[in-house]
């Protein structure tokens, strides 16, 4: 029997066909670092967290207003996976670098193939591909940011506790002279929380150095999709 | 029907009639060199997106488009300058 949901719009919002990710919990801060202070380079800083599970997953990432915040990485070996996070804490360093601090991690998995619970949905060749014994990733919309920079997208209505899967791509660089060398930033992009609700972009600058000569100074934002959803309630 | 979902204390947490469109298909991981085509009969008539996954810091994008032709989706992954890690979300 195939099982299928939709919602009253039409949109389908569970499927046996489909895996469905569920929340399995909180990852473990293991460690946070800051950005060098290298008279040469620098790379930014970040914080890292574990959490164990067999299965694949999806990392849902609060959204805060005092960002920039993006997944670096997602790695597993073993049964165990770190995740990596780029969470600014609205501050900076001298060189531009964000000044890091621990965010909350929500870990949503597939599934593992030994999966046991009274509420295993099994796809057509049997394999394990949702458990309603845990609470399912949660869609609040699916947005699509263009190439244009400074898009945002604001919810509607507001969401509480809002958090994204997904990551934005673009690429900056900037040069900067000072005396005989030239300040050179690689930017990257990350998620910006306004304090209207709006979700849009962040920049930060994930390498520096101090160089002979200037780079070129471009600024590409990368069209893109991503998942918003809610954290509200998890613990 | 909705499907509805309750936590153990009986308070709804999940409500197919109440969330947005979307489920996850496949989450997908390539280097830059690979190139693969993916496709979803399953899901005929549906919409599919691209939701990246990794961190690259790249001007140009992952090179993976989503047509229609074949009247499901199917996710065309191309060589790109940076690794690929993405989901294929269908609603």
């Amino acid at each position: 029997m195939e099982i299928t949901f939709y919602n009253p719009s039409g949109e389908l919002t569970f499927s046996g066909d489909a895996i469905t990710y569920s929340y399995i919990g909180k990852a473990t801060p293991t460690g946070i670092s800051q950005a060098g202070t290298s008279s040469v380079s620098n790379t930014v800083g970040r914080s890292t967290y574990t959490i164990t599970w067999d299965g694949d997953i999806v990392v849902a990432l609060p959204l805060k207003t005092n960002g920039p915040q993006v997944v670096l990485s997602t790695v597993k070996s073993g049964s165990t996976w770190t995740i990596t996070v780029m969470k600014g804490d609205g501050t900076f360093d001298a060189n531009g670098f964000p000044t890091q601090e621990y965010t909350e991690v929500y870990v949503f998995g597939a599934p593992p193939s030994t999966a046991t619970s009274q509420f295993i949905i099994y796809d057509v060749n049997g394999v394990p591909c949702g458990d309603l014994s845990r609470q399912p990733l949660l869609y609040k919309a699916i947005i699509a940011l263009s190439s244009t920079v400074t898009d945002t997208w604001t919810p509607s209505p507001a969401i509480t506790s809002p958090a994204v899967v997904g990551n934005p791509l673009g690429y900056r660089s900037t040069s900067v002279a000072s005396g005989s060398k030239w300040i050179n930033r690689v930017w990257g992009f990350a998620w910006s929380l306004g304090t209207d609700g709006a979700i849009s972009r962040g920049l930060y600058v994930n390498d520096w150095s101090s160089d002979d000569g200037p780079i070129a100074q471009t600024l590409v934002a990368v069209p893109g999709n991503a998942i918003i959803t809610t954290v509200q309630g998890l613990s | 029907m909705p499907l509805i979902i309750y936590d153990t204390s009986g308070n709804e947490v999940w409500n197919s009639d109440n969330v947005s469109g979307g489920v996850v298909t496949t989450i997908k991981t390539y280097t830059a060199a690979q190139t693969d085509t993916l496709t979803f009969p399953a899901f005929p008539g549906r919409t599919a997106v691209i939701v990246n996954l990794g961190a690259y810091i790249a001007t140009s994008g992952p090179n993976v488009s989503v047509d229609y032709s074949l009247g499901y989706p199917r996710v065309t992954v191309g060589t790109s300058v940076v690794p690929r890690q993405f989901a294929v979300v269908v609603y």
